[in-house]
């Protein structure tokens, strides 16, 4: 069954029409990937979708519920989690203290407790310091868990971003271009941990511009093109499709 | 050498012992002044936190000082429970107001914050309730449990612990889960509304409890001088009461104490030079933005990357404390 289905969704600004129609079903523990030249209108339909724009017309059920309308921070409560295209973390904050944030959702600390310093209080802190510290050992961040984060190499910082991702215990992760900006051998490293992540009983989708990344990791995948569905399946299926090749991955492509 | 831990209890110490140096009446006042002015600035600081410049703050002084003194000599209520319920009735309204202020961004959240506190002056001149331009006179001095205030020692002292609860609070609050949430929307929102941070709430919720230590300040001030006089909480209030924060330095507590304590002082001494005093002010104020953009906290920093160490600080705890 679909944790995700988006029916008939659209989106215009102004005259430009930035998602139209389109239908997505992310089937519950599968990584889905979502694929289009620039401008197709990936981004914004990761932007209806988490609540972050209001759609022009159409449907998004996630959980059985319509969830548009709602609020992105209820959204977020809902364990419908997105991570940002460029790297985007609280830069001024240390490594930790990101991350603590990103469990915000479970945290359930009382700060009249919190001000006075109640035993309980100090107890629930330093569970969270622990979870905080366990996602950022999963990233292999843990050694810079000091350091600010504006302070942090581009790939960190995106991996930062992840860490405050997984942090809000998603139940649907959405990552906006996770490999943007890594090299070869931190691609593969996130390949792995995304598999990780959906072992782990997350639902991953994903928008990516690395054709060998979509490939090895997407379990289906949608294509994208002028705001429009052109194309969905596996990926033998998507990359012999003939209009996706004209729009996308061009002539004489091939998987390295 | 001085313990960097030591200079807090150090402080604490001096202040608690001064009115046994202090022989004036006059030199009470100044004392006293610096004391309100550090709860006015510190609490404005709570504000700067979740990333916003307010020139309104005079106004929540206002409500509360206005508040207590209504509750006291309108309904008669005893002076404790007024002054509590002035920070609560600042709160309430600072939340009120500042929920829609939520809409308008940078420049123009500080242009609004200075409207709000024009608005509240023009209410207070235009109802009689509110004394009107005259404002209200005669503001009995406080009674608590039994004891009258009399001369000047009580209301240091009052003045002197409703300042270290407030410093100790909003340290606290700082340090707190609470105070990270707010400093994370207002390093990034979108990234904190994707972790399912309700902004308005944490945003109002800080913006209230700021409002609440300003009224207390109010609620004493008004009790202190025996009069409010709405003119008194116009925008030149809110704005040295920023000034105070931006020369300190907004980026630590420790900014908001030594800008409001200096500043404070500096302002009663050069009282007599009128015009000047504001072109004192004013010069202060851009050479501080030229010179020492992190504030006067920031000073030994300064000196330090500049290869001059200041001997005064043992080197162990700083290295231990890092830019604290």
């Amino acid at each position: 069954m679909a944790l995700l289905e988006v029916r008939g969704l659209t989106k215009s600004f102004g005259g430009l029409v930035a998602v139209k129609g389109v239908d997505v079903a992310v089937e519950q523990g599968k990584i889905v990937g979502l694929i289009g030249p620039n401008g197709a209108g990936k981004t914004t339909l990761f932007n209806l979708v988490s609540g972050f724009l209001k759609p022009t017309s159409g449907k998004i059920i996630y959980d059985n519920k319509d969830i548009v309308g709602m609020k992105p921070h209820d959204i977020a409560r809902k364990g419908l989690i997105r991570t940002f295209q460029l790297a985007t973390v609280f830069a001024p904050l240390t490594v930790l203290q990101n991350t603590l944030i990103g469990l915000h959702l479970g945290a359930r600390v009382n700060t009249v407790g919190d001000v006075f310093a109640f035993p309980t209080v100090v107890r629930r802190k330093s569970e969270l310091n622990k979870r905080a510290e366990e996602i950022l050992k999963f990233l292999d961040l843990l050694t810079q868990k000091d350091e600010l984060a504006s302070n942090l190499p581009y790939g960190y910082q995106k991996c930062l971003g992840l860490a405050v991702a997984l942090a809000a215990n998603p139940r649907l992760l959405m990552l906006d271009e996770p490999a943007t900006g890594l090299n070869a051998e931190e691609c593969q490293m996130m390949m792995e941990r995304i598999r990780a992540i959906r072992d782990q009983g997350i639902t991953v989708l994903l928008i990516e511009h690395s054709m060998n990344f979509v490939m090895g990791l997407c379990e289906w995948i949608f294509v994208l093109n002028f705001g429009e569905k052109i194309a969905e399946g596996s990926h033998d299926k998507v990359s012999q499709d003939e209009e996706v090749i004209e729009a996308y991955l061009g002539e004489g492509w091939s998987l390295k | 050498m001085i313990r960097r831990g030591l200079i807090p209890v150090l402080l604490v110490i001096v202040c608690a012992l001064l009115p046994l140096a202090l022989t004036s009446g006059f030199h009470f006042n100044l004392v006293i002044m610096v004391f309100l002015a550090v709860i006015y600035t510190v609490s404005l600081r709570l504000v700067l936190r979740s990333g916003l410049l307010s020139f309104g703050h005079s106004a929540f002084i206002g409500i509360g000082a206005y508040a207590s003194v209504l509750l006291t000599m309108e309904c008669g209520l005893p002076f404790l429970v007024s002054f509590l319920l002035a920070g609560v009735v600042s709160a309430v309204i600072g939340g009120l107001v500042f929920y829609p202020a939520l809409k308008v961004r940078g420049a123009y959240f500080v242009m609004m914050t200075w409207g709000v506190c024009e608005v509240f002056v023009a209410i207070y001149k235009r109802f009689q309730i509110f004394g009107g331009t005259q404002g209200i006179w005669g503001v009995p001095a406080p009674e608590i449990f039994g004891f009258e205030f009399v001369g000047k020692i009580p209301y240091y002292y009052m003045a002197f612990i409703l300042m270290l609860v407030v410093i100790l609070i909003c340290y606290r609050l700082e340090k707190s889960r609470f105070g990270l949430i707010v400093r994370g929307t207002a390093t990034s929102e979108e990234l904190s509304v994707s972790v399912g941070v309700n902004i308005a709430w944490y945003k109002v919720t800080n913006f209230a409890i700021a409002c609440f230590f300003a009224g207390l300040g109010g609620s004493f001030l008004a009790h202190y001088i025996h009069l409010v006089d709405a003119e008194t909480f116009g925008w030149f209030f809110s704005e040295r009461i920023a000034t105070y924060m931006l020369v300190g330095g907004g980026g630590s507590i420790w900014g908001a104490i030594i800008g409001a304590s200096t500043l404070s002082l500096l302002h009663e001494f050069w009282r007599g030079a009128t015009e000047y005093g504001m072109l004192l002010h004013g010069g202060l104020l851009i050479l501080t933005m030229l010179f020492l953009p992190q504030g006067l906290v920031s000073i030994p920093a300064v000196l330090k990357r500049r290869g001059i160490s200041l001997k005064i600080f043992s080197s162990k705890k700083v290295a231990g404390n890092g830019a604290s």
